[in-house]
C-alpha cells in the first residue's frame, strides 16, 4: 500500500521537528563571538581552532574513547558469558537471573549514580587505580549501567540461532568450547558486534551517573561540555557538537552502505 | 568404511520419561540388532522422538536403562556416545561450506588432517556432492542438503545413525529416491540405523523392522509385513493403513483358525497362532470384486457405493446388506465396467487372509 500524500507530508514534519535543534547548532558554531550566539553576517572558525588548541577538549575525547572502549569490553564479554550460559545450559532459573541483569536499565539513573558513586569511594579507600575520579572506575561504572543492552542484544541475536545446530554438535563429540567457538559464535558475531558499537556510543555519552562519580580527573567528552555549557557558555561546545553529529551521520551512513551490501550479496 | 567402528546392538530396558505429571514414555523395552534398519513410527505426540532424544543421549530417562553391546550408557551424555544423527530440517552449519560440516566430526574428534581430508573426499563421491564442496548450505536444494547432513553424520563411520524426520520437508519425488539413497547407505555401511518418521509408507519401505508409538507406549515391533498384516491391536491396524472391521457371530476355533457368520454368509478363516476372537478385520486391498459369487473363499454381498479413482488403483465404497460400510481396493486395470455406482457385487478374499483383533 502506497502512503497517502498526508502521511507522507506528516512524516516529514515529525522528522524536521526532530532534525531542527540539531541543525540549529550548526550555525551557531560558526559565531565569531565569545558566546552562544548565531552569525550575524560574519562566519567564523574560531571555535573549532579553540577545540584544537585546548589540550583540555582533546584529552577528555582520548578519556571518552579509552573509558567507551574499555567499557563496551567489560559489557560485551560480560554479556556473552551471561546470554550463553542461559542458551546452552537453559537454567530453570534462568528467566530470574535475567530479570536481575536487566536491574541497572530500570532502576533511575539517579538511583544507581548514587550506588555507583558509594561503591567507587569504598573502593578509593584501599585503591586508586580502580577508584572515585579514575577513568578505570568510571569504565567499571559504565560496563556496570550498558551490560543490559549488551545482553539484550546478544540475547536477541541467540533467538535467531537454530537450537538443532548446536544439538548436532554435541552429537559429533563437541566439547563446551567448541561448540561456542566453532559454532555458536560464528553465528551470532554481527549481532555481538552491534552489542559492542551500541555499548560504545552508550558509554560514550554518558553523563548522568559520570557526574556523580567524577571530579576534576576524570573529565569525560559529555561531562566537559556540561562543564563549558555552566560556567561559560562557551561556543566551542556547538563546534565539537556539529564534529560529533557528523561523525555519527558518517557511521551511519558506512553501516546502511554495508549492510546494503552484504544483503545484496547473500 | 567397515574399517571404522562395528555398528553396535542396543537394548532398551523399562525405559519411560516423565515430565511432571505427563508420561511421555512408559516402558519401553526393545533390542535394536547390530545392523539393524529399526523405524520408530507413530502419530505425532506419541513419545518416538524422546525415544531418539533418548537413544542420543540428549534426555535422560526418568525410569529403565539403556545399554550399548552390553555396557549401561543410560546416563553417558550425546557428546560421549558419538552416534551419528540427522536431525529434521538438517541443522546444518549455516557459516560453514559443504567440505567443512562434513569435517567437522571428524575435527572436534581430533582426527590428523590427512585423514579427514580423504575421509571427507570419499564420502562426498558416495553421496554425489562432487561439484558443491565450497558452497554454502543457502546454496543448496533441499535434496543436497538432505546428502550433506547424510553425509556429516556418516563420515566419522558411526556405530549406531539416527534419524528424526530426515525427508518431512522433501516433496514426494525427491522422497523416494532420498529413500532409496538411506537404503543404499545402509546396505553398504552396514551401520545400525534407527530412524523415526509418522510416514507409514515410508517405515514399510524402508526398515527392517518398525516400532509402532502411541500415547508414549511401544504398542507393537515386528517385520513390516508382521505389523502390517498380523497387527497387535486397533491402533497398529489403523495406523499402518485402512481396514474393514467385520463383527463375527457364532465363532469357533478350529484346528487352523476360525468359523463364523457374518450377515448369515458362513466364513472359514484361517489364522494359525492368532487368538481368535468375534473382531475380523481385512485390509481393502485383500478383497476381491466378483459379479458372481466366487466358487471358494470367503465371500459377502454388498452395494457398490462410491468409486474413488486412484491412478494405479481404484477404491470402492460398499455397503453390505446389514448397512455396514466397508472399503475395497483393487489394481485399475483388473476393474470391469460393470463396477458402477448401485450394483450389486461380491466381495471375497482367500481363507488365509484378514486377522483376529
Amino acid at each position: 500500500m502506497k502512503p497517502t500524500p498526508i502521511a507522507v507530508i506528516l512524516a516529514f514534519a515529525v522528522a524536521l521537528f526532530l532534525l531542527l535543534p540539531l541543525i540549529a547548532v550548526v550555525p551557531v558554531s560558526f559565531t565569531p563571538a565569545r558566546f552562544l550566539s548565531m552569525p550575524a553576517g560574519v562566519w567564523s572558525l574560531r571555535h573549532y581552532q579553540a577545540l584544537i588548541d585546548n589540550p583540555a577538549w582533546l584529552q577528555s575525547i582520548w578519556l571518552s574513547l579509552r573509558i567507551g572502549i574499555l567499557s563496551s569490553v567489560i559489557a560485551t564479554l560480560l554479556a556473552l558469558a551471561f546470554s550463553l550460559g542461559i542458551w546452552m545450559f537453559r537454567p530453570w532459573f534462568g528467566s530470574i537471573l535475567f530479570g536481575f541483569v536487566l536491574l541497572p536499565m530500570v532502576a533511575p539513573p539517579v538511583v544507581s549514580a548514587i550506588t555507583l558513586y558509594f561503591f567507587l569511594t569504598t573502593l578509593s579507600k584501599v585503591n586508586d587505580i580502580v577508584a572515585y575520579d579514575t577513568w578505570i572506575g568510571v569504565a567499571i561504572a559504565h560496563a556496570v549501567m550498558i551490560a543490559p543492552f549488551a545482553v539484550v542484544m546478544v540475547t536477541v541475536a541467540l533467538a535467531q540461532v537454530d537450537r538443532r545446530i548446536d544439538l548436532a554438535a554435541r552429537g559429533f563429540g563437541a566439547t563446551v568450547s567448541q561448540r561456542i567457538f566453532k559454532v555458536i559464535l560464528p553465528n551470532i558475531k554481527f549481532g555481538v558486534l552491534t552489542a559492542f558499537f551500541l555499548s560504545f556510543v552508550l558509554s560514550w555519552e554518558e553523563i548522568g551517573v559520570t557526574l556523580f562519580i567524577t571530579s576534576v580527573d576524570a573529565v569525560t567528552l559529555p561531562r566537559m561540555m556540561w562543564m563549558g555549557l555552566r560556567d561559560n557558555i562557551d561556543p566551542a561546545i556547538a563546534a565539537i557538537s556539529v564534529i560529533l553529529i557528523g561523525i555519527v551521520i558518517a557511521v551511519i551512513l558506512v553501516k546502511t552502505a554495508v549492510t546494503f551490501k552484504l544483503s545484496r550479496k547473500t | 568404511m567397515h574399517s571404522g567402528h562395528e555398528a553396535a546392538e542396543i537394548t532398551a530396558r523399562g525405559i519411560g520419561k516423565a515430565y511432571g505429571d505427563f508420561h511421555a514414555l512408559r516402558d519401553i523395552s526393545l533390542t535394536i540388532g547390530s545392523g539393524e534398519f529399526l523405524t520408530l513410527l507413530g502419530p505425532s505426540g506419541s513419545g518416538k522422538s524422546t525415544f531418539l532424544m533418548i537413544l542420543a543421549g540428549f534426555e535422560t530417562p526418568t525410569t529403565g536403562s539403556l545399554m550399548k553391546n552390553g555396557a549401561d550408557i543410560t546416563t553417558v551424555p550425546a557428546e560421549k556416545r558419538a552416534f551419528g544423527m540427522v536431525f529434521q530440517g538438517y541443522a546444518l552449519f549455516p557459516h560453514m561450506t559443504v567440505e567443512q560440516n562434513i569435517a567437522f566430526p571428524l575435527q572436534v574428534q581430533g582426527r590428523p588432517d590427512n585423514d579427514i581430508k580423504r575421509s571427507v573426499n570419499t564420502i562426498i563421491d558416495r553421496v554425489g556432492l562432487r561439484g558443491h564442496e565450497k558452497k554454502r548450505p543457502a546454496g543448496l536444494s533441499g535434496g543436497q542438503q538432505q546428502r550433506v547432513a547424510l553425509a556429516r553424520a556418516l563420515v566419522f563411520e558411526p556405530s549406531v545413525l539416527l534419524l528424526d524426520e530426515p525427508f518431512s520437508a522433501l516433496d514426494k519425488n525427491l522422497r523416494s529416491s532420498m529413500q532409496e539413497e538411506v537404503r543404499r547407505l545402509h546396505q553398504e555401511t552396514g551401520t545400525t540405523f534407527v530412524f523415526v518418521t509418522h510416514d507409514q509408507s515410508e517405515a514399510l519401505a524402508l526398515s527392517t523392522r518398525i516400532g509402532i508409538f502411541n500415547q508414549g507406549q511401544l504398542q507393537q515391533i515386528g517385520t513390516p509385513k508382521d505389523v502390517y498384516e498380523r497387527p497387535a491391536n486397533r491402533f497398529v491396524a489403523e495406523f499402518l493403513g485402512d481396514v474393514n472391521f467385520l463383527s463375527l457371530s457364532g465363532v469357533k476355533a478350529t484346528a487352523d483358525g476360525a468359523e463364523g457368520i457374518f450377515e448369515g454368509h458362513p466364513m472359514r478363516i484361517s489364522a494359525p497362532g492368532q487368538t481368535v476372537s468375534e473382531h475380523f478385520a481385512i485390509r481393502p486391498e485383500h478383497m476381491v470384486m466378483f459379479e458372481q459369487a466366487p466358487a471358494e473363499g470367503n465371500m459377502l454381498k454388498a452395494e457398490i457405493g462410491e468409486v474413488t479413482y486412484l491412478g494405479a488403483e481404484t477404491r470402492f465404497g460398499l455397503k453390505t446388506a446389514g448397512g455396514i460400510g466397508l472399503v475395497l481396493q483393487m489394481p485399475t486395470r483388473e476393474v470391469k465396467s460393470a463396477f458402477q455406482p448401485g450394483r450389486q457385487v461380491w466381495a471375497g478374499w482367500p481363507a488365509n487372509q484378514g486377522f483376529f483383533l
